[in-house]
């Protein structure tokens, strides 16, 4: 049951991410890139060379370019560093990968500890009585 | 088991003791700024207008001009005519002037070149590696450099006018 939940929250999501990836808004790629100059994402920067990046992305959508696309050809331009999330490939891969493996390996220890500790209350629980 | 439970806790001590040198690391060995005094860190570049590299080993024994600017900057317009003028006086006597584009778009490069009219060559550095290596804190600057490869003068900010990179050029000629 819970399985078919999952399958149906992806169904749910896939459109719109679909569309966010063919048709992207300035917003969403504007949060997504970084401004080279003050390192904040260009949502947040009125730096010139940030302002100059709007106008091109605006220049890019309105040219019916994807999301991949736009971010492509500005890494081209000002380097992989102005892409606000790490990339999913190469070394990169470890920000997404460590974080999920830190939460699992606690996931594991604090279940280990629990388990643990039911066992010691439930062999300590005839001496009480 | 208590073996284990040991070995346990000496690998978290030891996780959170080299996560801790990591952000120790990163915080203290940033790049380090270009200062007068300075060796003058090597460029290799290509040309912004894709006609080949730039390699100041091969300027090695001339004064060098490094001019970091960008298309969207201001006052990087108002400087650049005083640049091209100081090139044109100082070029037969050995004096090498290299203008790199920096955190710009190559086509908006190119195209600020032309309006200023620039003979004087100019790479591309649109990651701001470059900038990165000389410590640059906004644009435009301006490093001189000596026939040693030392840096002798560093102007932070546009060229205000002709005599200061006249002054600066002589200081790297003498």
């Amino acid at each position: 049951m819970r399985a078919l939940g999952l399958v149906l929250l992806a169904l749910a999501l896939a459109p719109a991410a679909l569309a966010s990836e063919s048709h992207p808004t300035q917003g969403e790629l504007e949060a997504e890139l970084v401004c080279p100059t003050c390192k904040t994402t260009l949502d947040q920067s009125n730096a010139p060379v940030a302002l100059r990046m709007k106008r091109f992305i605006a220049a890019r959508i309105a040219a019916g370019d994807s999301k991949s696309e736009i971010k492509d050809q500005l890494a081209a331009q000002f380097g992989r560093g102005v892409l606000a999330a790490p990339e999913k490939e190469g070394f990169d891969l470890l920000a997404w990968i460590v974080p999920l493996a830190g939460l699992a390996a606690g996931a594991v220890v604090i279940s280990l500890l629990l388990w643990r500790w039911t066992r010691r209350v439930d062999e300590e629980q005839p001496l009480l009585e | 088991m208590r073996i284990v439970k040991v070995a346990a806790q000496l690998g978290a001590l030891a996780l959170v003791l080299s996560l801790f040198g990591l952000l120790v690391w990163k915080v203290t060995s940033g790049d380090e700024a270009a200062r007068v005094g300075d060796p003058a860190p090597p460029i290799e570049l290509p040309q912004l207008d894709g006609s080949g590299r730039i390699d100041t080993a091969a300027y090695r024994g001339r004064p060098v001009v490094v001019n970091f600017w960008a298309s969207w900057c201001l006052p990087c317009r108002d400087e650049s005519p005083l640049l091209e003028a100081a090139w044109q006086r100082y070029r037969n006597r050995g004096v090498v002037m290299l203008g790199i584009d920096t955190r710009d778009f190559i086509g908006d490069g190119r195209a600020f070149v032309e309006e200023f009219g620039l003979t004087y060559p100019n790479g591309y550095d649109g990651p701001g590696k470059l900038a990165d290596e000389y410590g640059l804190t906004g644009f435009p600057e301006t490093f001189v450099i000596d026939r040693e490869g030392r840096i002798v003068e560093h102007v932070v900010g546009p060229v205000e006018d002709a005599q200061q990179i006249h002054d600066a050029i002589e200081k790297a000629l003498a």
